[in-house]
């Protein structure tokens, strides 16, 4: 059922990027290797998603380096890169004028020209993964945001993408549906899945990740095993961020 | 389709009800009132008494031809017609006896029936085209057509746009008044005093220029004279014609006065260089007068005494033989019954609004000319308005200038220009340049210009509805791959569309109103849409009930289509559940494990 996917490396070295005059991005590294999760922390407003937004080109970087499985892709159609990474949002961002299965098949059949019966195969394959398969014809709007962000999910897979992203993908959620979707994304990583998580579960960071960066004022401070980040954290910045939230 | 809701059906099959009821329960016929059928001699009128200002008229005329080619010389193919053979001809419908269309349809009328026999001596067919006044001698200078047929006083200012013929017919200004005014002559007229005059007409210029007075201007004959019955006015300067024609016994209106022209005569205008048609039309009017047609029709048309010194066609043409009008005046004078008593202003009102028979009569042409065209031009116009709007819409928020700036200038010009403005230039400037490719037919001119206004209009609809999508949306799409242009015609465009429906369904409402400017660039008697037939008849009887039944078939289109808007839009509101809008709420309260 689920797709053969090579799971690929993704770094980026020295990514600037500018608002007019505000300077969102400073210089940061990042290594995730292949078929790990990395969880990005840090303050509201340090870059996160801006961070992903770069990653995959939705923001063309001022400056510095994407590789994915080392190699830069800076050259390449960013629609390209983007059908390799799949990305789910805080807000789920379905599109509320299809239908659910629809929502999931588009892209394939669109970008990777598959034709109906295929397409509805795999829909339906990916709606069954996240358990929505008895949801295939209705609207996204009547959903739970849950099950909604379910779709999201299962939209995203439907490209079979080499890298994932997740963007404070439970931070819209009603508490009790918040663990559900977390064991989902860990499901994924633990499938073999490249994974960036940007999240403010620290639970989830701690437990799940292979990789913690805590990010502040468009930098990496920190970065290191959750347990080192969690327990013995090395800078001010991150013992008082961690003070805040734990 | 959505089904209607009960309240929209029953309403509907009641407008149908009073429509369909006011053909069967219309009263016993009444005479029927046909301004526009030749009203013959007994309605001979004499010499006006106040002919002072006749003597810079006739006496000083400059352009009258000595002679005419021999009517055999003439060569038609020489004649430079629009359609080779063929006589177009632009004309009015509103100004009986001289110009008119009457209850068949058929343009007629004193000067229209002269042209008519004038076509037939010349071996030439002839088609009228109902068009306004105020584009008629344009519209004549640029060839769409060969002759302008108005009843048109040869003044110096328009002899600068057109070339005229000799003249056929003469002006007096009658000076009209409401029963019991004061003013009992042109001398009374005074500063203050609303004084009514047909925009763009020689008496216009006669009130300004001569008696140094300001005039309150009206769009055509029938609205100022329907001022003046109601007191809006306190009297009415009109070419003598036009007021013997509408002012009927019984109305609380009377002629009390008559002058003549100041100068010149009425001619038919055609294109200043077309001199082998002005030659031909001369040779035919003097030949038409040799051979009594002349006579005949002006007895029949507008018998008047002509005035000293003045005669038709060329200086060579014989003199008309003509019956005593004088004389016969005098003696109907003397037998015409005590005037009908007035009407109170209630009944007034009625018979002008409310006359059952008329509104028999409208329907059959407003159903099966009028709605067609409506319909025609509105849908034709909406289509090209949604595409190029849709279009103006995507370039309207490019990223690119060079695509935005050109959709912000037409969407300025389009939607700042009032919509008659628009309809000009494009049927008189564009016209001209595309006339081989619509046959010089203004029809599909008219659906180009109001396509071409709805754009601008549509187009920011369309804007305001992408616009309002979030952008999330956009940023989802282009996140799965979807390069720009793909995820606007999949995910953006399509949300933003359903948000705008009812917006957009208004627009069509509007157009559909607007279809009625379309008359301004002249169309032919099965072309006319909705208002026109209205109008026309309106103009053949003086009466304003065939105008409401016109509204009342605006009403049955629009009602409608008002609470299928209303529909969709209550659908559209609850069809979005509560909770999906404001899922930020919820954000803040969860971070913690």
């Amino acid at each position: 059922m689920t797709k053969p996917v090579e799971p690929v490396s993704l770094s980026a070295r020295d990514i600037h990027l500018s608002f007019g005059p505000n300077a969102v991005l400073r210089g940061v590294d990042i290594d995730v290797p292949a078929g790990t999760t990395a969880a990005v922390i840090g303050p509201s407003g340090s870059g996160k998603s801006t961070l992903l937004r770069t990653l995959n080109r939705l923001y063309e970087p001022d400056s510095g380096d994407i590789l994915l499985d080392g190699r830069s892709v800076l050259a390449d159609s960013p629609d390209q890169l983007r059908q390799r990474i799949g990305m789910v949002f805080q807000h789920f961002n379905l599109f509320p004028h299809r239908s659910v299965l629809d929502n999931v098949t588009l892209a394939p059949r669109k970008l990777k020209r598959l034709d109906a019966d295929a397409a509805r195969e795999l829909g339906l394959a990916q709606l069954d993964r996240v358990g929505l398969r008895h949801k295939a014809e209705v609207r996204p709007s009547t959903l739970s945001g849950g099950q909604q962000q379910r779709v999201a999910i299962a939209r995203a897979l439907a490209m079979a993408p080499q890298v994932m992203f997740f963007d404070e993908a439970t931070s819209a959620l009603d508490p009790e549906l918040v663990k559900g979707i977390l064991a989902l994304i860990a499901d994924l990583g633990a499938d073999g899945m490249t994974m960036v998580v940007v999240t403010h579960e620290m639970g989830f960071a701690q437990s799940t990740s292979d990789a913690v960066v805590f990010m502040d004022h468009g930098k990496v401070v920190e970065t290191g095993p959750p347990d080192r980040v969690f327990g013995a954290a090395e800078t001010d910045r991150l013992k008082r961020f961690l003070s805040q939230v734990l | 389709m959505f089904p209607f809701p009960r309240v929209v059906r029953a309403f509907v099959a009641a407008l149908i009800a009073v429509l369909v009821g006011s053909m069967g329960l219309a009263a016993p016929a009444a005479a029927q009132v046909d301004q526009c059928a030749p009203p013959g001699i007994e309605s001979a009128s004499a010499l006006p008494t106040n002919l002072a200002k006749a003597a810079t008229g006739p006496g000083a005329d400059r352009y009258t031809t000595s002679s005419v080619k021999p009517l055999d010389s003439i060569d038609i193919n020489a004649l430079r017609l629009s359609t080779p053979g063929t006589l177009t001809v632009g004309t009015l419908s509103d100004a009986p006896p001289s110009i008119c269309i009457d209850t068949a349809g058929q343009f007629t009328g004193f000067d229209n029936e002269l042209l008519r026999a004038i076509a037939d001596r010349l071996g030439l067919k002839i088609n009228f085209v109902g068009t306004e006044f105020s584009g008629l001698l344009a519209q004549v200078a640029a060839r769409r057509f060969d002759v302008g047929s108005s009843s048109i006083t040869t003044t110096d200012a328009r002899r600068q746009t057109v070339g005229f013929t000799n003249g056929y017919d003469f002006g007096y200004f009658s000076l009209v008044v409401p029963g019991g005014s004061p003013i009992k002559g042109f001398g009374d007229l005074a500063p203050g005093q609303r004084i009514g005059v047909v925009q763009g007409t020689v008496q216009e210029s006669y009130v300004i220029d001569t008696l140094h007075l300001q005039p309150v201007k009206f769009p055509d004959y029938n609205t100022v004279y329907a001022s003046l019955k109601t007191r809006q006015i306190d009297a009415w300067v009109a070419p003598s014609q036009q007021a013997s024609g509408t002012v009927q016994p019984g109305d609380p209106a009377q002629i009390i006065e008559n002058t003549f022209s100041l100068d010149n005569f009425v001619a038919w205008a055609v294109a200043k260089e077309n001199q082998p048609l002005i030659d031909a039309l001369n040779s035919g009017l003097d030949a038409i007068i040799a051979d009594g047609t002349w006579s005949r029709l002006y007895t029949d048309w507008v018998p008047r005494a002509l005035p000293p010194g003045w005669k038709p066609g060329s200086k060579a043409a014989p003199a008309p033989q003509l019956p005593d009008f004088n004389a016969i005046a005098a003696e109907n004078q003397q037998s015409a019954p005590a005037a009908a008593a007035p009407k109170s202003t209630l009944s007034q009102l009625k018979d002008a609004f409310l006359n059952w028979d008329l509104y028999k009569q409208a329907i059959p042409d407003l159903l099966k000319t009028g709605l067609p065209n409506t319909v025609i031009l509105t849908v034709c116009a909406a289509v090209i308005g949604l595409v190029l709007g849709m279009a103006l819409a995507v370039a309207g928020i490019s990223r690119h200038r060079w695509l935005r700036w050109p959709a912000r200038v037409y969407t300025d010009i389009f939607r700042g220009l009032p919509e008659v403005v628009i309809i000009l230039l494009i049927g008189l400037g564009v016209g001209p340049i595309v006339g081989g490719l619509t046959g010089n037919n203004p029809y599909p001119l008219g659906i180009a210009a109001l396509g071409l206004m709805a754009a601008a209009y549509v187009g920011e609809i369309f804007r305001s509805g992408i616009q309002s999508v979030e952008p999330g949306q956009l940023e989802a799409s282009r996140a799965l791959g979807f390069s720009y242009p793909s995820s606007m015609r999949l995910v953006v465009v399509p949300q933003g569309v359903r948000r705008v429906l009812p917006a957009l369904m208004n627009q069509f409402i509007s157009l559909l109103k607007a279809s009625s400017l379309v008359y301004f660039l002249g169309l032919i008697a099965n072309q006319r849409e909705l208002f026109q037939v209205g109008r026309d008849l309106n103009a053949q009887t003086g009466n304003l009930s065939p105008l409401v039944a016109a509204g009342l078939f605006y009403l049955l289109l629009t009602i409608p289509l008002t609470h299928l808007v209303n529909f969709i839009d209550s659908r559209l509101r609850r069809g979005r559940p509560p909770g999906e809008e404001d899922p930020l709420e919820l954000s803040t309260s969860q971070e913690m494990i």
